[in-house]
């Protein structure tokens, strides 16, 4: 951990690109997810996150259905509709304003740490980073706070 | 090669740019929020990066030594 820490340290644009990768990996998937469901398989179903879908490691075996129902017909499964950012398999357990949100600002200071690089080419790269931030709090905004 | 003074020039009026442009995006998003809050404070960095090297062309022979 300690070598991969001062590894980093010595190149931070890399540190940068690495939590800019991410992001965008964590943010996505909500995205991409209504694709799975048209899968029928045991291991997308442990993914979509439906109590049901739990069959065979100790889930309630009477309430399972394949595929899961979708009463109001909106193309998520009953147990997404809840949530506010429909669909979403982490519903309640994860905030995504709040992680795009410190993802952005954690580009912004990466992007400032990259600016102090002696190299030009570095500054450059620091410089994309941080309006890159600015960019990605601007999406945040728009797609979490209304 | 640029010289250190040509250096400075050059990454001084870049650290004011991206300090104006931090500062307007943090307004933009809101200085009432964290994340406004936050892009402020790399403004405020930025500026002071400025501000250091606007002193090293001013004051070439100047440094801060320990006493």
């Amino acid at each position: 951990m300690m070598t991969l820490f001062s590894r980093f340290s010595k190149r931070p644009i890399q540190l940068g690109m690495v939590f800019a990768l991410l992001s965008t990996t964590l943010i996505l998937p909500p995205s991409l997810l209504p694709d799975l469901v048209a899968k029928n398989t045991t291991a997308q179903a442990f993914i979509v996150g439906c109590d049901y879908t739990f069959i065979g490691i100790g889930g309630d075996s009477d309430n399972f259905t394949w595929p899961p129902r979708d009463s109001d017909g909106d193309g998520a499964p009953d147990c997404w509709d809840p949530c506010p950012l429909d669909p979403d398999p982490l519903c309640g357990l994860v905030d995504y304003g709040a992680l795009c949100k410190a993802m952005a600002s954690f580009m912004g200071a990466m992007g400032l740490w990259g600016t102090r690089a002696p190299h030009p080419a570095g500054k450059a790269a620091g410089v994309a980073l941080e309006l890159s931030g600015v960019a990605m709090a601007e999406f945040c905004r728009r797609k979490y706070d209304g | 090669m640029a010289s250190q003074k040509q250096k400075l020039q050059g990454y001084g009026v870049l650290d004011l740019v991206m300090a104006t442009v931090m500062a307007a995006a943090s307004l933009w998003i809101g200085i009432e929020t964290v994340l406004g809050l936050l892009f402020l404070l790399i403004a405020l960095f930025h500026f002071g990066f400025f501000l250091n090297k606007l002193r090293k062309l001013l004051f070439p022979a100047s440094s801060f030594r320990e006493p």
